[in-house]
């Protein structure tokens, strides 16, 4: 489980040019979204979803879900873990 | 109604941002020249830049460095032009759509690759719902966009337009642009100049800009759209791309006793480089003063009433003439 979270981080800095950060700059449980996390927006939920599919082979099928999915790396990695 | 030059910038391979001519020109590298790069967290904030290509990077930060200049928020007008617009993130798309069989691509590289993202990203920047307009007309886009922005002007459509052009040279397109053997004997090079013109009195005076049609240039005819005689211009900026350059023999020939400033070999040939040849027509009107490296022939004079900007590449032919007010 550790693993699969330090690689969301790396591919979550990779694809959405999170420039300013490292891997260890963001916590399991910091925020995506919102002012208080990471500050990420709605173009980079379609990333994100696009990033799932391509590296994970899961689709997000019911946008209801993307939101609690995508809370943080925890709950990416959770959801993740869920669908192996 | 006379029309003004209220400020400009100009991004390129030179020290040209934030700055006036300058007086050293640094050789390309490699073939090619790329821009140098400004402290763009000055203009935009890391959360926005994070997903701008250089293209939209160099044309936000160039434009808003024109119009903190001029002391304008809001401008009533937005006009860029850009021969081949987004280019990197174009490639990128088009790259995943192949090697991913047209499934799965990343949404910002498709969002951000459309030519009009530079004016776009300005006007959300700016929170600018004012009109807002890209040209892309290969190597006559940034005339285009001036000549847009100068008939608003007129028509008291707008009393101030941001006016750009830039493109920009990633390496997919260089070497796509080498395969092809475009511009042969140029190097090749990007960046843009930004301005904001209004009829609100300063030290340049825009006389105009004309799109010439035909296959040569009659320049005794052309100055005479300006009410001026080939005597009455004191400097000459030609886009020659080498030393013997054909396509501006003739042209040169009948400004022969003039300081004739060239830009090319600096900052590269690209479809909106005249842009920045009239950042350095402004500048020496400005300044009074064409640094010796920029001269192709003749000797800086210090006195430079009427500027005259002269384009040709591959028969599309510009003049720009700027005036000191």
């Amino acid at each position: 489980m550790s693993e699969l979270k330090e690689e969301l981080k790396k591919q979550l800095i990779e694809q959405l040019n999170l420039e300013d950060f490292e891997v260890s700059d963001i916590e399991d449980n910091d925020l995506l979204f919102g002012e208080d996390g990471l500050a990420l927006d709605s173009i980079d939920a379609l990333e994100i979803i696009v990033l799932l599919e391509k590296e994970y082979g899961i689709k997000v099928a019911d946008p209801k879900q993307g939101k609690d999915i995508m809370t943080s790396v925890q709950t990416l990695a959770d959801f993740i873990e869920s669908k192996r | 109604m006379k029309l003004y030059i209220k400020s400009s910038d100009c991004i390129s391979a030179q020290a040209t941002f934030e700055s006036g001519l300058p007086a050293e020109l640094s050789p390309a590298e490699n073939g090619r020249l790329s821009c140098l790069k400004p402290e763009y967290k000055k203009y935009i904030s890391p959360k926005l830049l994070r997903r701008m290509s250089p293209i939209i990077r160099n044309g936000v930060s160039g434009s808003l460095s024109a119009l903190g200049k001029a002391k304008i928020d809001v401008p009533d007008a937005i006009i860029i032009g850009t021969a081949l617009g987004c280019l990197k993130d174009t490639a990128s798309f088009l790259t995943q759509l192949i090697e991913e069989n047209e499934e799965l691509p990343n949404p910002t590289h498709f969002i951000q690759s459309t030519h009009n993202t530079i004016a776009g990203q300005l006007a959300l920047l700016l929170k600018c719902t004012n009109y807002n307009f890209t040209f892309s007309q290969m190597h006559n886009s940034f005339e285009c966009a001036l000549l847009d922005a100068q008939l608003m002007l007129l028509d008291k459509q707008a009393n101030n337009v941001l006016v750009g052009g830039v493109d920009e040279l990633p390496d997919v397109s260089y070497e796509l642009t080498k395969d092809l053997e475009c511009y042969k004997n140029a190097t090749l090079g990007e960046g843009g100049g930004f301005f904001v013109l209004s009829p609100e009195e300063s030290k340049v005076e825009f006389k105009g800009v004309r799109i010439i049609n035909a296959d040569t240039c009659n320049i005794i005819d052309e100055l005479k759209h300006f009410n001026l005689r080939i005597e009455d211009i004191d400097a000459v900026i030609g886009g020659d791309v080498e030393e013997n350059d054909r396509a501006y023999s003739a042209f040169q020939q009948a400004f022969n006793d003039k300081p004739y400033a060239w830009y090319k070999p600096f900052i590269g040939e690209f479809g909106t480089a005249s842009s920045v040849a009239l950042w350095i027509a402004a500048k020496a009107i400005e300044e009074q003063s064409i640094p010796q490296c920029w001269l192709k022939h003749g000797k800086d004079t210090n006195r430079y009433n009427n500027v005259l900007v002269y384009s040709n590449v591959g028969g599309e032919q510009s003049i720009m003439v700027l005036s000191k007010n």
